[in-house]
């Protein structure tokens, strides 16, 4: 670790990429994340390692496509209008079981939308979003610090399944500022073309070929028996989630990233008027911590789920929950972020009973 | 310790902060125009940002305007939250204006510092101070050669001269006396190297004492960029 640096979310996106072994990152501009490659743009080069802009975000994920098929750690970053453009880039690196880095800086939609912070794409990256049975790994960090930290994670994971990891976070994240320490830079001398890789024939006796193309029903079969093999594998050893002052919690927030950061300060606000109220925080948003909810069911009085959308993740929580228990919402839409004092105040009205 | 005195700045006509993105630039100059508020020095505060999608003047400018003598000039409030290079459309008037103290938040780096140089015509060389705000805990400039680097962009990009420097290294709440310290000497380099002044230095006013060694003028900060807390806060 060296010292620490006062770092902007999207600088601490691209610098925490280049320390991981980020060699290219391909991407196209879109607010509230254009300081990731305005970053990369001035620090990539200077390293030897590719910057491209490509000339839109279907041609960038497709540049990303063809650099994971070399096993090089490639990465690209968007925000919600430019990911929808990228799904069907997603789908085929799913079935061709390629590592790479996602961003999405999610802002206020639907269609263009606004530029300020939102979380309304999580249904979109957890259960798919293109066209396909298939799942990303989608990571959501709640500070500066674990934003640093979890790109080298989401680089080792993508490496590790052989799949695409989308860190999801919000225009806040993006844009906001904390005192942040890196992991010490992975030496890219080390790394080698893995032996699935299409970097030329070499002693092998035929080529690597990567498709996502099966034309027999029975073969494609085959393939999708293969990724769910692949998903069952991650369900079962990499999910992550924090609780906060869960021991003894009669309620619990659940919220994931922004949501969750403040949802800490409402943890606060109840446990300073005697409220036993804790945080359940996904970190991991897919391979989701459905068990550990089902757990926490017995001990809970309700679960009130707060995110910047309709209801997303909710739905996944409910999942858990299983009507066990109640599972109140409060959601904030098109890019507007509730304080501590807005979330604490609805979580009351559902402690009181007055809805 | 010595509080920073915004009258010392009042013969010249103009204070315009720059700096890399991140330095600390709009921070400090809503202070200054609080500053000036409080001494019942009329001031325009221009908000030139074109860079930057969040918190600028205008996403603040409530809390700003419960202070006398402050008046904004700011892109329309439909622009809040749309990222374009959008200026107020009175600028030119207001700049022309000569009757109060001008303060400009012009953007970061040499891109949101190019803003200001179309004005170039209304800024004759005497009639302002340029600050270069600088943080060197901030990414790119964490030493005398990045610095001046950045120094010399952002001047050729705006046009117009620095002829002053903001120590502001900080890291939020996790600022130190020892950091602060440290790393004065690289910006006083800096000043010696350019022969440009460090005007004073800036702290959160509810830690002020964390300066307390260094002997520069300080400018106490009221904290207006915050958009989210500290964790658990």
């Amino acid at each position: 670790m060296g010292e620490k640096i006062l770092m902007k979310g999207a600088e601490v996106i691209a610098e925490a990429a280049i320390r991981a072994g980020c060699m290219a990152f391909f991407g196209y501009p879109i607010t509230p994340q254009n300081e990731v490659p305005e970053y990369f743009s001035r620090r990539m080069p200077k390293l030897g390692r590719v910057f491209l802009q490509a000339g839109s975000e279907v041609a960038a994920i497709n540049m990303v496509y063809g650099a994971a098929c070399t096993g090089t750690r490639v990465i690209t970053t968007s925000s919600s209008p430019g990911i929808s453009l990228m799904q069907e880039g997603f789908s085929y690196i799913a079935n061709s079981d390629v590592p790479c880095v996602v961003v999405n800086a999610m802002r206020g939609g639907p269609g263009l939308g606004d530029i300020a912070p939102a979380q309304a794409d999580y249904s979109q990256a957890v259960k798919g979003g293109g066209h396909g049975d298939y799942h990303s790994i989608v990571i959501a960090p709640h500070t500066l610090q674990e934003e640093a930290d979890l790109m080298f994670d989401a680089f080792d994971l993508a490496d590790k399944y052989r799949i695409m990891t989308v860190v999801l976070v919000d225009g806040l994240m993006g844009q906001m500022m904390e005192p942040v320490e890196f992991k010490e830079w992975v030496d890219v001398k080390k790394f080698k073309a893995p032996d699935w890789a299409t970097v030329g024939q070499r002693d092998r006796d035929q080529r690597n070929i990567i498709t996502s193309l099966e034309i027999l029903p029975e073969g494609l079969e085959k393939m999708n028996l293969r990724l769910q093999e692949k998903y069952r594998k991650i369900e079962k050893n990499e999910i992550r989630f924090e609780e906060y002052k869960m021991d003894d919690a009669e309620y619990a927030i659940t919220a994931f990233g922004t949501v969750a950061r403040i949802a800490k300060t409402v943890v606060g606000m109840a446990r300073d008027e005697g409220i036993k109220l804790g945080l359940i925080r996904p970190i991991t948003l897919w391979p989701f911590p459905t068990k550990l909810i089902e757990k926490r069911a017995k001990q809970l009085k309700f679960f009130f789920d707060s995110e910047l959308n309709a209801g997303q993740m909710l739905e996944d929580v409910k999942l858990a929950v299983n009507g066990r228990k109640p599972v109140y919402f409060y959601g904030k839409l098109g890019g507007v972020v509730p304080s501590a004092e807005d979330i604490y105040k609805e979580f009351k009205k559902h402690m009181e009973g007055g809805r | 310790m010595k509080v920073f005195d915004v009258k010392s700045l009042l013969d010249k006509e103009s204070q315009i902060f720059g700096g890399k993105i991140g330095s600390g630039k709009t921070e400090i100059a809503v202070n200054i125009a609080i500053k000036m508020s409080e001494q019942n020095i009329p001031n325009v505060l221009f908000d030139m940002d074109i860079v930057k999608p969040y918190v600028r003047i205008r996403d603040i400018k409530d809390k700003i305007l419960m202070y006398d003598d402050i008046e904004i000039v700011s892109p329309p409030d439909v622009t809040r939250k749309i990222d374009l290079p959008i200026l107020p459309s009175h600028i030119i008037s207001k700049l022309m204006e000569k009757d109060k103290q001008k303060i400009l938040d012009i953007g970061g780096d040499p891109y949101g510092a190019g803003a200001i140089a179309q004005f170039k015509n209304l800024f004759p060389e005497e009639s302002y101070n340029f600050f270069f705000v600088v943080n060197t805990r901030r990414p790119e400039t964490s030493n005398t050669k990045e610095i001046i680097e950045a120094m010399t962009q952002i001047q050729d990009a705006s046009k117009l001269t620095i002829n002053a420097l903001v120590f502001n290294t900080h890291l939020r709440w996790e600022t130190t006396e020892q950091v602060i310290r440290n790393e004065y000497k690289i910006v006083k380099d800096v000043s010696e190297e350019t022969k440009i002044p460090i005007y004073f230095t800036c702290v959160d006013e509810k830690h002020q004492n964390i300066v307390r060694d260094l002997n520069l003028p300080i400018l106490p900060l009221k904290l207006f960029i915050n958009p989210l807390p500290r964790l658990g806060e």
